[in-house]
């Protein structure tokens, strides 16, 4: 009997309208856990790297770790995993709330979409009965009224749903996927995806059991995972400010990157009124956690605008610095914000990225305003950043070249306007990298582009005079200077580990700001191990988890090489390069000098096994991980 | 007798309860199928913890034919004795909130027993929207609550005008009744 995973995999062809399950398969079980492992893997095996991402057969995976549903805290994170619309290589993006827990007591760990429909349809999965039904009514409605009328239409005000909004459907490349109201997987622009096929939602109600192996031994170790996070040196933050305290922290270590980065901190005038204390006390109301959360750190909004009360939930960190890398520093338009993206179903830092991009190539005279239609399109016009925005969502006028993303919308505006996309791989930058070595790396070499949450080494941001531990980088890492942020000695280790680290998060189903990465109080790969081996009856040690992270971490990137992204990839905006660009006072890293940069990329390709000159995982490294089938694809790549 | 007495309005509708409730009463991890259960208003993010009142003069009780609904002596928590059960819905039917069941599968009716003293639930709400009080304490909290509001408004108080209502403390004290 299987424990932990709910048991099998769905898979919905929508060209045919075939429904069909198999069982989660017991080697791809042991391979890579789950989750975004799996996931992963079915992307791997199943989705060409030939393909256009928004080509039919393009399959859309959502899975769920063997955690997710569980008594282990926090353990609701799903991921939605395809070649990305915008990246056309890897992309997933990691979600929150209550819908993967309902997927898997309905009976299963993944749903693999496929095809394209004629007529909009919606997915409904009750426990085992799963059908397609007619979406011509909702099409076109906002994301908000959607939900309501799905679940109007089931009769049920408990399903759980994700769908796209009027953005998806016109396929804007940053469209994302909405999950019950207020949550979102953003990252990955899945809302175009779901577009593409005709998809408009996945609504689903499951009320089977999930079963431990060892339930007494489980037990205990979540009550101690559960007591760690409750008294985590963060968890006050957290609850009081939830992730908006990030704006602080960031701030302190210089990483605002106001008005896409040619400017590296907020004003003061503008920090007096957008901190997150003032925020809280503007517009916060109340507070709301994901499934099995003891922290709860959504915090929910509302404003008066025209007259009207709007609410908005679930706000962290994201939305908060993308409203001031506009140029913006009022709470109330982060409220405003937030409710216009998620009703419209836009990723709230993708389109912040377009429109931030759209803004200096306006300043600087390549839109003018017989393109903007007439909108002043400068930074911190909170009527024009909505104006825009809405031509987006619509693909109006020079909306339709934005809804494609910074770096295509770049090649069609041309005129040099590349040097305004501020992406890494086409994906977009999320704060200043020049904050620290480690982070400017992860950032760099990050298998679905600029990205914060797929490895970058937190620890040296910490407190180290609290820790009071001269020799604690080589302890952990086995480089003493690994987790000084000021130096790039020693950062592939650290970079590398958390890579990792955050794969096994990820494909257990745990969520990535309540473990060790941020303190060590909070439960780390020892107490993931515990809790997973008493859950499945198969014993895992700490180690035995990081061995999974590392062979996620190479097959994805091996998915990168075979969509043809090289070591030249693996870079970062080149205005971070340019030394006219101003650094801010507080940042770790004054200039950043491209051979250093280049070295300490040399030493972490070196470290993970693959090819300094071109990133490409070598057949040793494939071979020891156990990835033979990957090895014989990567042959041929080897000699180039 | 000590109850679980439920607070709305500090829940965050994490369903944390939900799963330790499962995991308790039937070693597994089933939300559908515990004892207490969170209505949500998911627009607004309203959350609402519905669980067994433990009634003194208990609907499910008097509609069950078999006389299978006692009294836990100790918790004085309304119980089934799963032996006299014969599954046939009646206390489902009569009870006003929701918070009894039956399954097929396990062949008679379950509700909240209180954990035999130690809910669970209350256990593993961390923003004590659910506590586990003496049912004397149960409205301390609301007696303190606007005890505190109404000194406020009298301390105040001008010498010649009288009490305070025009300022924020006011408009509170209206909110609260």
């Amino acid at each position: 009997m299987m424990h932990g995973w709910a048991g099998r995999i769905l898979r919905i062809d929508l060209s045919k309208g075939k429904i069909t399950e198999q069982e989660t398969p017991k080697d791809l079980r042991a391979l890579v856990i789950g989750g975004r492992g799996i996931n992963s893997k079915i992307l791997y095996d199943e989705v060409s790297p030939d393909l256009d991402p928004l080509d039919p057969r393009a399959k859309l995976i959502v899975g769920a770790g063997p955690f997710v549903g569980t008594l282990v805290p926090t353990a609701c994170r799903g991921t939605v995993t395809h070649k990305g619309p915008f990246t056309f290589a890897f992309c997933d993006s990691n979600f929150g709330g209550f819908f993967t827990p309902e997927m898997k007591y309905a009976g299963y760990d993944h749903l693999v979409v496929e095809g394209r429909s004629e007529q909009p349809v919606y997915v409904w999965i009750d426990d085992g009965h799963v059908e397609l039904r007619k979406a011509t009514s909702l099409w076109g409605l906002d994301t908000l009224t959607s939900f309501r009328e799905i679940e109007d239409a089931l009769g049920d005000r408990e399903v759980h749903t994700m769908l796209i909004g009027p953005a998806g459907e016109n396929l804007v490349r940053t469209a994302c996927v909405m999950v019950d109201y207020w949550r979102a997987a953003g990252w990955a622009g899945t809302g175009a995806l779901m577009g593409s096929k005709n998809l408009k939602a996945i609504s689903v109600r499951g009320t089977r059991a999930l079963t431990v192996a060892q339930p007494k031994r489980f037990e205990a170790a979540c009550k101690k995972a559960r007591q760690m996070m409750i008294n985590g040196p963060r968890t006050p933050l957290y609850k009081r400010y939830g992730r908006l305290s990030n704006i602080e922290s960031l701030r302190h270590r210089g990483g605002d990157g106001v008005e896409n980065y040619r400017i590296p901190d907020m004003p003061e005038e503008g920090f007096k009124t957008f901190n997150s204390e003032n925020i809280r006390q503007t517009i916060y109301t109340h507070r709301e956690g994901c499934f099995n959360c003891p922290i709860g750190c959504g915090h929910s909004f509302k404003v008066k605008v025209n007259g009207k009360h709007i609410h908005a939930s679930k706000i962290e960190y994201a939305p908060a610095g993308d409203v001031k890398a506009l140029g913006i520093y009022n709470p109330e338009f982060l409220a405003t914000w937030v409710y216009e993206v998620n009703k419209w179903g836009l990723d709230t830092t993708g389109t912040q990225n377009v429109i931030a991009f759209a803004m200096e190539c306006y300043e600087n005279g390549l839109i003018t305003d017989k393109e903007t239609g007439g909108i002043d399109l400068t930074f911190g016009n909170e009527e024009a950043t909505l104006a825009i925005l809405h031509k987006i969502v619509f693909r109006e006028g020079i909306g339709d070249i934005l809804a494609e993303g910074t770096n295509l919308a770049a090649t069609k505006i041309g005129k040099g306007a590349e040097k305004y996309a501020m992406t890494i791989k086409g994906a977009r930058l999320h704060l200043d990298p020049r904050i620290g070595w480690g982070l400017m790396l992860s950032h760099a070499v990050a298998s679905r582009g600029a990205d914060h949450l797929k490895g970058t080494p937190w620890i040296e941001f910490w407190d180290f005079a609290a820790i009071k531990d001269e020799n604690l980088g080589q302890k952990l890492f086995g480089h003493p200077k690994s987790i000084d942020a000021s130096t790039p000695e020693g950062k592939e280790f650290t970079v590398k580990w958390y890579q990792e680290s955050k794969g096994i998060i990820d494909s257990l189903g745990f969520c990535a700001g309540q473990d060790s990465s941020t303190s060590f109080e909070y439960p780390g790969h020892a107490e993931m191990a515990e809790m997973f081996s008493a859950l499945t009856g198969h014993e895992y040690s700490a180690e035995d988890l990081q061995l999974v992270g590392e062979r996620i971490y190479n097959l994805e990137q091996a998915y990168n090489v075979r969509c043809g992204l090289r070591r030249k990839d693996d870079s970062i905006p080149e205005r971070f390069f340019d030394k006219s660009t101003p650094t801010s006072k507080n940042a770790k890293i004054k200039t950043v000098d491209r051979a250093t940069f280049e070295k300490m990329k040399d030493n972490y390709y070196e470290l993970r096994g693959w090819d300094v000159k071109t990133a490409i995982p070598t057949q040793k490294k494939l071979k020891e991980l156990g990835l033979n089938d990957v090895a014989k694809d990567l042959k041929e790549l080897e000699h180039e | 007798m000590k109850i679980i007495k439920v607070n709305p309005s500090r829940c965050t509708g994490c369903r944390s309860c939900e799963i330790a409730c499962s995991f308790e009463n039937l070693g597994e991890c089933n939300p559908s199928r515990a004892r207490i259960h969170i209505i949500s208003d998911r627009i607004r993010g309203i959350n609402l913890p519905l669980v067994c009142q433990q009634c003194r003069d208990a609907p499910c009780k008097a509609a069950c034919p078999t006389g299978a609904l006692g009294e836990d002596p100790e918790t004085h928590a309304v119980i089934v004795h799963e032996n006299k059960c014969i599954g046939c819905r009646q206390c489902v039917l009569a009870c006003p909130f929701g918070a009894i069941d039956v399954y097929q599968d396990m062949g008679h009716s379950f509700k909240c027993n209180l954990c035999h003293g130690t809910p669970q639930c209350v256990e593993a709400c961390e923003e004590d929207a659910l506590t586990f009080v003496e049912e004397v304490r149960e409205n301390r909290d609301k007696n303190w609550h606007i005890a505190e509001i109404l000194q406020k408004i009298m301390q105040a108080k001008d010498a010649d005008s009288g009490p305070d209502f025009s300022g924020d403390t006011y408009s509170e004290w209206k909110k609260v009744v």
